[in-house]
C-alpha cells in the first residue's frame, strides 16, 4: 500500500541508486557531470514505453533502461571525455538539457511536454530494498576491484596515472557510462513509481542536485553519499515548514563545507562499525596520553 | 566489504523501522471533518496556491460558523505542492495518510493533477481539481474514467473553442498565428484546440510558433508572426510569459489583438504589460468581476489585510461549498459516499456559476467569461456557454 | 524578415557578451567558472529595481549604486568563499562548486526575503522602438548595446594599457612569481572581481529592464557562460565573439528551425566546436586541473 512515509524511503532508495552512480563518476574519479538528469530519463522513458507497449516485466525494463542509457553514455563519452574539467561539464550539461529537448519535442513518442502516462505501478518497498541493496553491493565491488582502484588514481593525479600505463581515456568512460547507468536504473523505478513522468522532473536542477549531494556527503565516500542522500530527501518532507529555507540551506551548507571542511560530511572514509570502534577508542587514548605527557614535563 | 554492506543495509532498515513507527498518527478525530488543499504554496506560482488556501480557510470559518456540515466541524489542512507533479503527490499522499483527510481540493496545474489521479484512485479518496483543464485530469488516455478525479473548472477544449469563436463570429479573424510553451501541456493543448475550431469556422492559421517558458526573449518567434501578418495572435501562456511576449510584440510592431486562456489571469498583467495587451481577450473562470462575489471578496480582504483575492480564492470557496453540498445530499461521511455524491451533482450553485457534472467524465458544463482590457483596467466582456 | 533577426540576435548576444565578459575575467585570473556570475546580475537588477521603485532615485544614480553594489557582493564572495579555498591549495573544481552553492544561496535568499513575484522596472526608457526601413529596434536595446560597446572599449583600455591591466595579466600568468614580484595578489584579486561584479550588476540591470526582476534571472548566465566556452575560457575577445556568435544563432534557429530545438542546437554546437578545438575558438591552452 501507498502510505506517505512508504512513498518517501521509496524516493530515497530511488535517489540513492542515482546518487551511487554520480558518486562513482565525480568522487572516486572526479569527473563533475550535470546530466546525469539526462540519463535518468532515458532510463525512465525507455522503461515506461518497454512496460507499456511491450508489456515487459520490471527487470527487463530496468535492463533495457539501463543498456539504453549506458549506450548513450558510451558514444557520448567517447566525444567528450577527452575535453578538460570544465569544458567536460557543460559538455554533461548540454547533453542532460538536450535530452529533455529531445524528449519534449518527440511528442508521439514520449508524450512530449505532456508527459507519458499510464506506466504500471511496479515499484514497491520490497523492490527498492532489493535494489538498493544490490545497488550498494555492486557500487562496492566496483570501487574496490582493480577497476576502482585506477579510478581513483585518475582522480588523484592523472598525468601520473596515464604515465604508468593506465589507460585513462578508457576508464573515464567506464566510470561514464557506469554512473549512466545507475541513473537509468533509478530512472526507471521512478517512472514505475509516479506512474506518469514528465522532462522537467529531470532536468538541470536534478543533476546538479545529486552532485552537490556528492559533494556534501564527501567526494569519495560511497557512505557519505548514501548518507547524505538520505538526509537531503528526507529533511525537506519531514521539515514542511522550513521549505522555503531549504534550499538556501543546501546552498549555504556546500559553501561552508567546500570551504571549512571539503571532504564533506564522511570525507574518504567509510562508515563502518569498526571505525567507530576506533574513533571512540582513540577519543579515550588520547585523553590518557594528555595526562601522562603533563605528568612527565 | 560485507561488514559495511551490512552496516548500510542495516541503517536503511533501521531508518525505515523509525519511520513506520513515528508513523503512528493520531485517530481521524469523528466529530470533524478534515478536508486537504494541494498548491503551490512556494515558488513562481505561489500567488496562486496561497489564494486558493486562503479562500479554504476563509470558507470554512464561514461553514462552521453557520453550523458546519451535517453538523460537524470543518477544518482544512494545506501541504505544498510547490505546482511540481512529485511534490504534489507526496503532499496528497501525505494529507490521506498522515493527516487523514477524507477529500483533498487542488491544484490548478493539469501536470500536478494528471500524477495525482491515480493515486486518488488507488486511496480511494475524492480529488477535487480547481483551475486544473486538461482533459486528462479526469480521464485517462485510455479513455477510462478517473473515478475518483473531478474538477470545479472548464477544460480546455472548451477554452479553445470559445476563444475560436469569439475570433472567427466578433473579432472578424479570417487569419490567426499562435505562439505556445512547448514545455507545457496546458499551452500546447489550448493552442491545439484553438487551431482546431478556428479552421472549423473558415478561418486559416498562417503561422505557428513555439517557445518555452523560462524563456525570455521571443522577438525572433514573433518576428515570424510579424511577417505572416495576421488578424489575431493566440498566446496561450502564464501572465508572466504573456506580458513578456506582449511587450515585445508591440516593440515588432504588431498591432493584432492578443488572445489567451485563464493563464492571463492575475493583476500582475496590467502591471507588466498595462498597454501593450490593451485590446486583447481572454478567458478565465468566472472571476470577482461578478457581483454576486463582492460579499467574499471583502471578507477576504478584511480577513487577509487587504489582500487582493486570485481567482483561485473562488475555486477554494466553491471547492468546499460543494463538498458540502455533496455531503448533505449523501447523508453520511464516508469518502465513498462523496465520491457518488459528486458524480451526481445535477445543479450546485457556487460563487463561480451554476454547474452540473456529466458523469461519464467528471466535467462540469460550466460557462467561461471573456475578458477584455480598456484604457488600462480589465473589463468583463461577456460570458459564453 | 532577416535583417529584424540580425537586429534580434545583436541585441541578445550584447547582454551576454557583458556577462560572458566579467565571465572570462574571474575564468582568466582564477582559471574556474564562477557558477555565482549570473546571481549576482540578479541582485544588481533588484538594486536597480530598488533604487528606482523604492527610492525614487534618478535612473543614472541608481544604475552605478547598483553596479556598485553587485561589486561589492562579488568581492565580498570572494573574500569569503573563494580565497579560502584558494589559501587552502585545493583543486580549482572545487572554487566551482562553492561558486554553485553561493548560487543556489543567493537566488533563494531573494526568494525568501523578497519574494518569488516578478518586479517590473518602472519606465524610466520608453519601451518604443526605432523603426529604420521596416526593421524594428527597441530604445531600450540600442542603449544597452551602446553601453556594452562602450564598457567593452574601457576594459580593453584598462587591461591592455594601463598598469593595473598589466599586474592582472601578470597575476593571470603566474600568481607566485607575481607575488614575488611585489604585486599584492589578494588586492587585484578583489579589483578584478569587483569589476566582473560590477559587469554584471549592468548586465542585470538592462535584463531587469527588458526582461523583468524574478530569482531565477541568473540562469541567464548559462548562456554567457557557453558564449565563454565557446569563445575560449579566459579570452575576453573570445567570450564577446562567443556571445554575439550564440545571440544570432539562437534567434536564427527559433526563427527559422524551431524555437524548441533552439538549445539543441546551440549545445551540439558547442560540443563539435570543443571536439574540433578543444579550448575554444581563442581559448589559451590550460593546464590539467586537479
Amino acid at each position: 500500500m501507498a502510505g506517505y512515509y512508504e512513498g518517501l524511503l521509496i524516493l530515497v532508495g530511488i535517489n540513492i541508486i542515482a546518487v551511487i552512480g554520480v558518486s562513482i563518476l565525480t568522487g572516486f574519479t572526479r569527473l563533475f557531470s550535470f546530466g546525469n538528469g539526462g540519463f535518468m530519463a532515458i532510463g525512465a522513458y525507455t522503461g515506461a514505453i518497454l512496460s507499456t507497449k511491450l508489456h515487459t516485466p520490471l527487470a527487463v525494463s530496468i535492463l533495457g533502461g539501463m543498456l539504453m542509457a549506458g549506450f548513450v553514455a558510451f558514444l557520448l563519452g567517447k566525444i567528450t571525455l577527452g575535453l578538460k574539467g570544465d569544458y567536460f561539464l557543460i559538455a554533461t550539461l548540454g547533453f542532460g538539457e538536450s535530452v529533455r529537448v529531445i524528449i519534449e519535442n518527440l511528442q508521439g513518442v514520449t508524450g512530449g511536454a505532456r508527459g507519458y502516462s499510464g506506466i504500471p505501478m511496479k515499484t514497491d518497498l520490497f523492490v527498492i530494498v532489493i535494489s538498493v541493496a544490490l545497488a550498494i553491493f555492486i557500487a562496492w565491488n566496483i570501487l574496490h576491484s582493480k577497476i576502482g582502484r585506477n579510478f581513483m588514481a585518475i582522480r588523484e593525479q592523472e598525468i601520473a596515472a596515464d604515465a604508468i600505463g593506465i589507460d585513462t581515456a578508457k576508464y573515464k568512460n567506464i566510470a561514464f557510462v557506469i554512473s549512466a547507468m545507475f541513473a537509468a536504473w533509478a530512472g526507471v523505478l521512478f517512472a514505475h513509481y509516479f506512474t506518469f513522468i514528465v522532462p522537467i522532473m529531470f532536468n538541470l536542477a536534478k543533476s546538479s542536485e545529486m552532485t552537490i549531494t556528492v559533494v556534501i556527503g564527501g567526494l569519495g565516500s560511497l557512505t557519505g553519499s548514501i548518507v547524505a542522500t538520505t538526509l537531503l530527501t528526507l529533511l525537506p518532507e519531514l521539515a514542511r515548514a522550513a521549505a522555503e529555507y531549504r534550499m538556501l540551506a543546501y546552498g549555504v551548507a556546500v559553501v561552508l563545507i567546500i570551504t571549512l571542511r571539503p571532504s564533506g560530511l564522511m570525507g574518504y572514509k567509510e562508515f563502518s562499525a569498526r571505525a567507530i570502534y576506533y574513533w571512540v577508542r582513540d577519543l579515550f587514548s588520547r585523553k590518557a596520553v594528555k595526562s601522562g605527557e603533563e605528568v612527565s614535563s | 566489504m560485507k561488514k559495511t554492506k551490512l552496516v548500510t543495509v542495516l541503517f536503511v532498515v533501521m531508518l525505515m523501522a523509525s519511520m513506520l513507527l513515528s508513523a503512528c498518527a493520531p485517530k481521524a478525530d469523528e466529530d470533524v471533518i478534515k478536508i486537504g488543499y494541494v498548491g503551490a504554496l512556494s515558488g513562481e506560482t505561489a500567488v496562486w496556491g496561497q489564494a486558493g488556501l486562503n479562500g479554504m480557510l476563509l470558507t470554512a470559518k464561514e461553514i462552521n460558523e453557520a453550523g458546519g456540515i451535517l453538523g460537524k466541524k470543518v477544518e482544512v489542512i494545506g501541504l505544498d505542492g510547490r505546482g511540481d507533479p512529485t511534490d504534489s503527490v507526496n503532499a496528497f499522499r501525505r494529507l490521506v495518510t498522515e493527516e487523514k483527510v477524507i477529500a483533498v481540493v487542488g491544484t490548478n496545474f493539469s501536470s500536478c493533477n494528471i500524477a495525482m489521479a491515480p493515486i486518488a484512485d488507488q486511496l480511494e479518496i475524492p480529488l477535487i481539481a480547481t483551475a486544473a483543464s486538461n482533459p486528462k485530469v479526469t480521464v485517462d488516455e485510455n479513455g477510462n474514467l478517473h473515478p475518483y478525479s473531478f474538477r470545479i473548472g472548464f477544460i480546455d477544449p472548451f477554452q479553445g473553442q470559445v476563444l475560436a469563436n469569439l475570433a472567427s463570429n466578433e473579432l472578424g479573424a479570417k487569419t490567426a498565428a499562435v505562439i505556445y510553451d512547448i514545455g507545457s501541456d496546458y499551452s500546447t493543448g489550448l493552442a491545439q484546440y484553438f487551431e482546431e475550431q478556428f479552421i472549423a469556422n473558415g478561418g486559416e492559421m498562417v503561422a505557428k510558433v513555439e517557445g518555452h517558458s523560462g524563456d525570455n526573449d521571443f522577438r525572433s518567434q514573433l518576428s515570424v508572426i510579424a511577417e505572416a501578418n495576421p488578424d489575431v495572435i493566440m498566446v496561450p501562456w502564464i501572465y508572466k510569459d504573456v506580458a513578456l511576449i506582449a511587450n515585445q510584440a508591440r516593440e515588432l510592431g504588431i498591432t493584432a489583438p492578443l488572445l489567451g486562456g485563464d493563464g492571463w489571469d492575475s493583476p500582475e498583467l496590467i502591471t507588466m504589460a498595462g498597454p501593450a495587451i490593451e485590446g486583447s481577450f481572454y478567458t478565465s473562470q468566472p472571476s470577482f468581476a461578478n457581483p454576486v462575489t463582492k460579499p467574499y471578496y471583502d471578507a477576504y480582504m478584511a480577513e487577509y489585510e487587504n489582500l487582493v483575492p486570485e481567482t483561485e480564492a473562488l475555486f477554494g470557496h466553491d471547492g468546499l461549498y460543494w463538498i458540502k453540498e455533496a455531503f448533505e445530499r449523501a447523508g453520511e461521511v464516508s469518502p465513498k459516499a462523496l465520491r457518488d455524491a459528486l458524480e451526481s451533482t445535477t445543479q450546485f450553485d457556487g460563487l463561480m456559476g451554476s454547474m452540473a457534472v456529466d458523469p461519464a467524465t467528471h466535467n462540469p458544463a460550466k460557462p467561461a467569461s471573456v475578458y477584455t482590457f480598456t484604457n488600462g483596467e480589465r473589463v468583463w466582456y461577456g460570458d459564453y456557454k | 524578415m532577416i535583417w529584424q533577426q540580425i537586429v534580434n540576435g545583436i541585441s541578445v548576444g550584447s547582454i551576454y557578451a557583458l556577462m560572458a565578459t566579467g565571465y572570462a575575467l574571474i575564468y582568466s585570473l582564477l582559471g574556474f567558472s564562477n557558477w555565482a556570475h549570473g546571481d549576482i546580475a540578479m541582485v544588481g537588477a533588484y538594486l536597480g529595481f530598488m533604487f528606482i521603485a523604492s527610492m525614487n532615485l534618478p535612473w543614472w544614480a541608481a544604475l552605478i549604486l547598483a553596479l556598485l553594489g553587485a561589486g561589492l557582493l562579488s568581492v565580498i564572495s570572494e573574500r569569503l568563499a573563494y580565497r579560502k579555498i584558494r589559501k587552502n591549495n585545493s583543486p580549482t573544481m572545487f572554487l566551482m562548486i562553492a561558486a554553485m552553492g553561493l548560487s543556489v544561496a543567493l537566488q533563494n535568499f531573494i526568494l525568501v526575503t523578497v519574494g518569488s513575484k516578478f518586479k517590473t522596472y518602472p519606465q524610466v526608457l520608453p519601451v518604443k522602438a526605432i523603426n529604420i526601413g521596416g526593421v524594428y529596434i527597441g530604445l531600450l536595446d540600442l542603449i544597452s548595446f551602446l553601453a556594452s560597446v562602450i564598457v567593452i572599449i574601457f576594459l580593453y583600455y584598462l587591461i591592455e594599457r594601463t598598469k593595473f591591466g598589466l599586474a592582472v595579466k601578470a597575476a593571470a600568468a603566474n600568481m607566485q612569481v607575481a607575488s614575488l614580484l611585489g604585486i599584492n595578489v589578494d588586492r587585484y584579486i578583489s579589483l578584478v572581481f569587483l569589476l566582473a561584479g560590477s559587469l554584471a550588476g549592468l548586465s542585470g540591470v538592462f535584463l531587469g529592464m527588458k526582461y523583468t526582476v524574478y530569482p531565477q534571472l541568473g540562469n541567464f548566465a548559462l548562456k554567457a557562460f557557453i558564449a565563454s566556452v565557446f569563445g575560449g575560457l579566459g579570452s575576453v575577445p573570445g567570450a564577446i565573439v562567443g556571445a554575439l556568435f550564440i545571440g544570432l544563432m539562437e534567434v536564427f534557429v527559433a526563427g527559422y528551425i524551431s524555437a524548441g530545438l533552439r538549445d539543441l542546437f546551440t549545445f551540439s554546437l558547442l560540443v563539435a566546436v570543443l571536439v574540433i578545438r578543444p579550448t575554444g575558438l581563442f581559448g589559451k591552452d590550460i593546464q590539467d586541473k586537479a
